[in-house]
């Protein structure tokens, strides 16, 4: 075996074009997953908001074995003249919570902020709301609610959902917003 | 030369025989390098950021600036079911038809799970933070208020009662043009 024989069989080895090729597509495709990886890690959003939400709870009297003198404040509650805000693909349904529950039949209880080629107005309800509780305050005696409890029907899109509720609670003066399951009407 | 030895003789002439053959296994330590490279870089990418790999694409909003949230959920909807995914890769699916909460049991114990894991950490650190109180969920913005409210009840079957939906907030300069946009969303456009 001389010394030539070896370089002409390297050279075949070299010249094989079987692997390279393989080599060659792996090599591009692992690639362009690091790259999009890459690309996806450099083009993220940085910065993220919350729209806050809250779902009620039911008080219960925890056992102070410790006698640490623990004890659960309530700072809201639902009752009947809590606000109530309803929203179907027509327009805004607004009044308190009996006038969609106890007492449905009534129909001078419920106000109506209908959408306008399909655009809610949001800044029309929070006006209407306002004006609506501040009569309220002065004809029954009733406060002003921090506590607002907005249901949207199934076939409202959550962006929608999600600015209707970060308006109320930023320009509405709602502390907090609470998005019902649903209403049996 | 022939050596002393039979046997180094013969391993001699079979590592000749070998050279003599073109060997078809060379690429693979490179291969295996390259795929471990990719894995690593995979892994760094995704656990860097919980939203890499998710494909829920929230709402353009400037609501409260937040720090992130230890319980963290992707929200989206694929070929007629909802898919849920949390900060731990923990995927959960169910039909956008759900009728039940017995349906979503398991999505249940996991939250129930995850809420005794930050009880747990909370108690043994003496502190909490904003971050382990609060739900965020990243709702892709195809979905609507039907497909979501299967999750309303799942989280308050687990007992919480604090959640908030994930927005991207926008910086300054953009933010007013972008949420003009948002503005303008309407209720057929979905």
């Amino acid at each position: 075996m001389t010394y030539r024989w070896m370089t002409s069989r390297t050279k075949k080895k070299s010249s094989d074009l079987e692997w390279p090729i393989v080599i060659a597509t792996i090599g591009i495709l692992g690639l362009s997953v690091i790259l999009g990886f890459g690309f996806r890690a450099v083009t993220m959003q940085s910065r993220y908001g919350v729209v806050s939400a809250e779902i009620p709870v039911v008080q219960a009297a925890v056992k102070d074995l410790g006698f640490h003198n623990f004890e659960e404040t309530t700072y809201d509650s639902l009752k009947d003249n809590t606000t109530a805000v309803l929203m179907t693909l027509k327009g805004f349904y607004f009044g308190d919570l009996a006038s969609f529950s106890s007492a449905i039949e009534r129909n001078d209880n419920k106000f109506v902020v209908p959408h306008v080629d399909n655009i809610p107005r949001t800044g029309d309800l929070i006006v209407d709301l306002e004006k609506w509780q501040k009569n309220r305050t002065a004809k029954a005696n009733i406060p002003r609610d921090n506590v607002l409890v907005f249901v949207p029907s199934g076939d409202i899109p959550m962006p929608i959902v999600i600015q209707v509720l970060a308006q109320l609670k930023e320009h509405g003066n709602y502390a907090r917003v609470i998005l019902g399951g649903g209403f049996a009407l | 030369m022939k050596p002393r030895s039979p046997n180094v003789y013969y391993a001699m002439m079979a590592a000749k025989q070998r050279l003599r053959e073109s060997s078809s296994w060379y690429p693979f330590p490179c291969l295996i390098s390259f795929f471990l490279v990719l894995l690593l870089t995979a892994h760094v990418v995704l656990s860097t950021n919980p939203r890499a790999g998710h494909g829920a694409s929230v709402l353009p909003l400037s609501g409260e600036e937040a720090e992130d949230s230890v319980i963290w959920f992707s929200v989206t909807s694929e070929e007629g079911k909802i898919t849920v995914a949390d900060n731990n890769r923990r995927i959960f699916s169910w039909s956008e038809e759900v009728q039940t909460i017995e349906s979503l049991d398991a999505f249940v114990l996991h939250l129930k799970a995850r809420v005794n894991e930050e009880i747990k950490s909370a108690a043994l650190s003496k502190r909490i933070y904003q971050s382990q109180k609060r739900v965020v969920l990243a709702v892709d913005q195809k979905l609507k208020y039907r497909h979501f409210r299967p999750i309303l009840y799942a989280l308050a079957e687990a007992g919480i009662s604090n959640y908030g939906f994930e927005t991207i907030n926008l910086y300054d300069e953009n933010a007013s043009a972008l949420n003009d946009n948002a503005s303008r969303l309407k209720t057929d456009n979905f």
